[in-house]
């Protein structure tokens, strides 16, 4: 998969603004042109959920205000045989152990299993006292239909740069 | 009890819940910044309802409930809440209500169309699935 166009390129503070601000910069590339409804689609859910799971783990490790010195990263880059998603931030070293755990079952699901599994979450979760339904990781799978790439490069003691890379291939 | 209606937002889904002609509706896009606060208060305006009903009449067997999602996009921490709500009107089908959900997706190759396939699975309720015109 070649590289051939970075399509939206941010770094710095992570939030709802910045998502909605990506998000409007997503539209006008498929209003441009520059995208077709296909992959608009999938982008746009891939862009929501992992933004959104990035934050709240910013969140929880309270580094939401702390950006300046931990930037987070997102990019969309057009390849030639589609699109690629990249995005990196700071996580807590012991939220890593779980995240990759998730990702690996993620990994070595099919998409039938992959289901099921999700089904499963979504089940088990309806009264948790978690605020979300703890499956956006694996809607980003069933969308892109391709495993998630992931690494955790050390910051300090305490911290972990969490950086993914997903495809989303042509129909 | 009064009805409750909210306006959509580019981030939230209007809401109709409409107690003099038993219907629901969800529409629009539902990622809303705070999605607990969201829900909550709309959860718990159908609990208090149908909570009434099962407390005052003796037989609901012909009451009959209409639930209409019209959603362009759900993000996964909504599909939490919408399933805490199916889950309340369930309470009203286990006392032999009839209760219909129409969900409406824009193509079947959209996550939206999986998504009430998969929410109609967990719930144990099937759904309508309906192409958007």
């Amino acid at each position: 998969m070649t590289e051939v166009k970075t399509l939206l390129n941010y770094k710095g503070a992570l939030n709802y603004k910045v998502l909605n601000h990506l998000l409007s910069n997503l539209n006008e590339l498929s209003e441009k042109g520059s995208l077709d409804n296909y992959f608009y689609k999938k982008i746009q859910i891939i862009m929501i959920e992992l933004i959104e799971n990035n934050y709240q783990y910013l969140k929880n490790s309270k580094l939401a205000k702390d950006t300046n010195l931990f930037d987070s990263e997102f990019k969309l880059i057009q390849t030639d045989e589609g699109f690629k998603i990249f995005s990196s931030n700071p996580i807590r070293v012991c939220d890593a152990g779980f995240l990759k755990s998730h990702i690996d079952q993620i990994n070595k699901s099919d998409p039938n299993k992959l289901r099921t599994i999700y089904k499963q979450i979504l089940t088990d979760g309806i009264y948790s006292s978690k605020r979300t339904a703890g499956i956006g990781l694996m809607r980003i799978a069933k969308v892109a239909k391709n495993k998630i790439h992931y690494t955790f490069k050390q910051i300090d003691n305490n911290l972990l740069n969490y950086s993914i890379e997903i495809e989303i291939s042509s129909r | 009890m009064d009805s409750l209606f909210i306006n959509g937002t580019e981030i939230s889904p209007k809401v109709t819940f409409d107690v003099k002609k038993n219907i629901f509706e969800l529409s629009g896009i539902s990622r809303p910044e705070d999605v607990v606060a969201f829900y909550d208060s709309i959860i718990f305006k159908i609990e208090n309802y149908i909570n009434g009903i099962l407390s005052k009449q003796a037989d609901v067997k012909d009451f009959k409930f209409n639930l209409k999602f019209d959603l362009v996009y759900m993000n996964s921490a909504s599909s939490k809440y919408i399933l805490q709500i199916l889950d309340v009107f369930k309470k009203l089908m286990t006392k032999g209500v009839e209760i219909i959900i129409d969900w409406y997706y824009e193509d079947p190759d959209d996550q939206i169309y999986e998504d009430g396939e998969d929410l109609s699975d967990v719930i144990k309720i099937p759904f309508n699935l309906i192409a958007r015109k």
